[in-house]
């Protein structure tokens, strides 16, 4: 304690700081602090989680078990081989043909589920909140549930989690300023982003009833851009929400960049500032480039869909409405790839802000759990920077098969590859931290490691559909789809786990159970693969995403058993969370208290102050950085680490603080 | 002797890519396996790294970490092997994008021996084709409905074309975007309203055995017994986006010219 609790001559700063008395409402819920600011992202975003996870279950089930089975000939056959007949035979084939509806769920929202054999008895049926369809998902709702899961991992959960909870949370304390550059600008980002959260869940009760966005969270026109009668307004609240998610990250970017710009400690140069600070700062750049476009494009769609302006539509379209074929009345003149091109202009650089500020905290956790300096530590910086600056120029490798000039494709497939190099250079510099360390398996280090493991995975499958020749092929199958959680799941959420974990003790001055986070991870980890892997399989086989229902198709049947090994696998995936779940909120209110501000034992400057900080992070005046963020195991001091804020021959004259005893102590003493 | 390919390694498990009937398909595959085999390597050496080094590198009061920032050479090396193998693997593949997708390119094909048009819709697919002489606007043409019949390209044992049978298809659609995908021919080109985009390609494997009889007696899990290939929709159009079925038939020349000879003969008569 004694090294990080600054000594009482900076009271005078400390009074002017402690001395506001605020309410409670304006301290935690309005608050202009950037940490409750940051644990107010956190907590939302933690409960996003959890419906998104909700939608994905959903989405599974529905794949694998899609409404309208009927057994072949063949299978009957079978049936009937094995002695049975009459209706002994007919409830064997009733059985068989039966859909479970999702549990619990189904019933309430479709009516209750009848057999085939209840239903040929004419037993009663109630309906549910969305209508009546045999406690079985609706193919329309099918694609409700899927965009919805999307839109509400994105843009609710990890976007806002990585650099709003994160980024708040940790950039001031790693830099050591008192707080963000626009204290209020970023209570008012999180109140933007937390409109846009009740405008897009809002739109699961709008009339007809539970019809949300419902064209994917690409949302491609014609099929978002034109309102038809059946569909509600859920399409254009979803636009709004999106561009509030949007005002919210320029709002915050602009204060993350001016934060990180100005505010930094005496002698934290640009290159003393940790990996964690340093994503954040280039995902920053990324956010403000890029979001102004997906906003605009939204605000186009809106146009499009209530204003009568023609961005997407091209003249002469007609639509089958019931048999009948009827001309859109609208002048046209648009062009719908031109959608294309807007949107991924912002989401691909957003899939760099989705993993980004992840790589940052994993680095972070790498070095403290094993004990060593970032390998490569300029090399890492350069790295995060090509990745945002690649970023910029591959959008269109999401349109090969769009139509778009194909020289285009080329130019596209050659950069992407590109993108492909600052990545594989972050995960050999992580191999090289880990190279000679003392590692420590805890909780935040076992996550990290999954991150790493994982992305090594997503990171490769990239470079399949980076080439557009094999992308003619996996284009749109489930390829993509497993590629995509490879890097948004079990990179960047397990990126946060990590996060969280690792930082727990600051933001709450508690600990977490490190066994009960342990078996949290192998559980996640085993059925997280159990999940996305076989998704490469089925995709290699043609398996087209976004399908309500594979029983069109004969190629297509073969993955009946696959698709529902995954979809329990999915189940056990959201049920291992629950685990983490209690351990947080136990933590929080009853996990050991911290004997000591630096119980991990680690350099940089967020563990020089209190756990939690105080208002203003530091009573007295800030630190100064002595020297680089990542000094493990020097060999001129008695310690394993040299703490950012003391300087080197403090620290070889007298050791720093030790870690708290509570177990995983990273320490080799 | 023949050279080896990649492919010639490949898994020979049940769950796998399609067979392929098309001549493109074949460098698709052959691209494929090239990534596979390159991706493969390195995620079994990087795994077993890290595994490694977490094994070698747990904690160990006795020893002290090593204290270093870093190695500039090997730095150079992980940037630079790498760029030099993915960078040619790129170059190297534009040539197989462009003999499918790029009408300037030299190995796109200069002639289409049949040209169809197909509008899509939701949910289904509008198949015209020319009629008997070959000319669209005329009064043979006639359409079909999620039914799209060509003639396939007859090769030997040794894989050379007999004669050429390109199929071009006018894709285009009426309300919103659909994707024409036929995994056993590896294509896919999305179908795009307000505008008419080209695309090729030819089967290499007659659905039904002409007089002729050439076909690949290749084994497959697909449509080998209802001697179908089927094309779906690979872009989100609406609620029966997953229904959007098209069935491709692929006939010898002559058994192809009868049947449109009949369709055109009655599409006359009306």
């Amino acid at each position: 304690m004694s090294t990080t609790t600054p000594a009482p001559a900076a009271t005078a700063h400390a009074a002017g700081h402690a001395h506001h008395e605020m309410s409670f409402l304006r301290k935690y819920v309005f608050s202009t602090d950037h940490k409750v600011i940051g644990l107010q992202y956190l907590f939302t975003g933690l409960l996003t989680f959890m419906i998104g996870g909700l939608l994905a279950l959903m989405v599974r089930w529905q794949v694998a078990y899609p409404a309208g089975k009927q057994l072949t000939d063949t299978e009957k056959a079978a049936l009937q081989a094995t002695g049975l007949s009459g209706t002994a035979l007919q409830d064997a084939i009733d059985e068989a043909e039966n859909v479970p509806p999702f549990p619990i769920l189904g019933e309430l929202l479709w009516g209750t589920h009848l057999t085939p054999k209840e239903q040929r008895e004419g037993k009663a049926t109630e309906r549910g909140w969305f209508g009546e369809s045999n406690g079985l998902m609706p193919n329309d709702w099918y694609n409700v549930a899927f965009t919805m899961h999307a839109s509400v991992m994105i843009f609710l959960v990890i976007i806002p989690v990585l650099t709003g909870a994160f980024g708040n949370y940790i950039i001031p304390l790693q830099i050591g300023a008192k707080d963000m550059a626009f204290p209020f600008l970023n209570g008012l980002s999180y109140w933007t982003w937390l409109g846009a959260v009740l405008v897009m869940l809002a739109s699961f009760f709008v009339d007809p009833a539970g019809l949300a966005a419902a064209a994917g969270w690409t949302s491609y026109p014609p099929l978002s851009d034109v309102v038809t009668p059946s569909a509600g307004p859920g399409q254009s609240l979803w636009c709004v929400g999106v561009i509030l998610v949007g005002t919210s990250s320029i709002m915050g970017s602009m204060n993350y960049l001016t934060t990180i710009v100005n505010l930094r400690a005496p002698g934290m140069t640009l290159f003393r500032m940790p990996l964690t600070t340093w994503a954040a700062f280039i995902t920053s750049i990324l956010q403000l480039f890029a979001t102004p476009v997906i906003s605009s494009a939204m605000a186009m769609l809106l146009f499009d869909r209530h204003m009568g302006t023609n961005f997407f539509l091209p003249s002469g379209l007609i639509f089958d409405v019931g048999g009948e074929k009827l001309p859109l009345p609208r002048a046209g003149g648009g062009q719908v790839i031109l959608w294309q091109h807007i949107f991924w202009f912002y989401s691909h650089p957003a899939v760099y802000i989705m993993i980004l500020p992840a790589m940052g905290m994993v680095s972070d956790v790498i070095a403290v759990w094993s004990r060593k300096p970032i390998f490569g530590y300029k090399p890492m910086v350069y790295a995060i920077s090509a990745i945002a600056g690649l970023g910029f120029v591959v959008w269109g490798h999401h349109m090969f098969q769009s139509g778009m000039n194909p020289v285009l494709g080329t130019t596209f497939m050659i950069s992407t590859i590109m993108i492909a190099l600052p990545s594989a250079v972050k995960v050999f510099n992580w191999l090289g931290t880990l190279w000679g360390g003392q590692i420590t398996f805890s909780t935040p280090l076992l996550f990290a490691l999954g991150f790493v493991s994982m992305f090594v995975i997503g990171g490769l499958s990239g470079i399949y559909m980076a080439n557009a020749p094999v992308d003619i092929f996996i284009h749109d199958t489930y390829f993509i789809v497993a590629h995509i959680h490879y890097v948004l799941f079990t990179g960047s959420v397990m990126g946060i786990f990590a996060g969280i974990y690792h930082w727990f003790p600051k933001m709450f001055g508690r600990h977490m159970c490190d066994g009960w986070g342990k078996v949290h991870f192998w559980l996640t980890f085993v059925f997280m693969n159990g999940v996305f892997f076989p998704m490469h399989i089925i995709g290699l086989g043609g398996y087209p995403r976004r399908y309500a229902s594979f029983r069109a198709y004969d190629f297509l049947k073969p993955y009946e058993g696959m698709n529902q090994f995954m979809t329990w696998c999915a189940i056990g995936l959201g049920l291992s969370q629950l685990i983490f779940l209690v351990n947080f909120l136990r933590g929080i209110f009853a996990g050991p208290k911290v004997t000591s501000d630096n119980p991990w034992r680690a350099c940089s400057l967020e563990w020089s102050t209190q756990s939690p900080p105080p208002h203003g992070n530091w009573i007295g005046p800030v630190p100064t950085a002595h020297h680089g963020p990542y000094e493990y195991s020097r060999p001129d001091t008695k310690e394993d680490f040299a703490p950012q804020w003391m300087p080197m021959e403090k620290v070889a004259a007298a050791p720093p603080a030790s870690g708290d005893g509570q177990e995983p102590s990273p320490s080799a003493h | 002797m023949q050279d080896l390919r990649p492919s010639d390694f490949a898994p020979t498990w049940k769950w796998w890519l399609p067979p392929n009937y098309s001549s493109f398909g074949m460098d698709v595959d052959e691209l494929y396996y090239w990534i596979f085999w390159i991706t493969t390597i390195t995620f079994v050496l990087v795994e077993g790294v890290m595994v490694w080094f977490c094994f070698k590198y747990r904690k160990d009061p006795a020893r002290k970490a090593v204290y270093t920032h870093g190695n500039h050479k090997l730095e150079v090396a992980w940037t630079v092997i790498p760029t030099v193998i993915l960078v040619a693997l790129g170059v190297l593949s534009n040539k197989t994008w462009a003999k499918i997708k790029n009408p300037a390119d030299s190995a796109y094909p200069k002639e289409f021996q049949t040209t169809v048009k197909i509008s899509a819709h939701q949910f289904a697919w509008e198949v015209t084709y020319p009629g008997s002489d070959g000319k669209f606007d005329t009064g043979d043409d006639f359409t079909k409905t999620n039914t799209l019949n060509v003639p396939y390209e007859p090769v030997d044992e040794q894989g050379n074309v007999l004669h050429e049978e390109n199929v071009r298809i006018m894709l285009t659609a009426q309300d919103v975007i659909h994707s024409f995908f036929c995994p056993v021919l590896r294509l896919k080109q999305d179908a795009v309203p307000g505008y008419v985009g080209n695309v090729w390609f030819d089967v290499q494997r007659a659905t039904s055995k002409g007089p002729d009889g050439h076909y690949f007696a290749a084994e497959g899990r697909f449509s080998d017994d209802d001697e179908v290939y089927e094309i779906a929709c690979a872009e989100l159009c609406g609620l029966g986006h997953s229904q959007m079925r098209m069935q491709l038939k692929a006939l010898p020349r002559v058994e192809w010219q009868k049947w449109v000879d009949q369709m055109s003969a009655e599409a006359t008569k009306k």
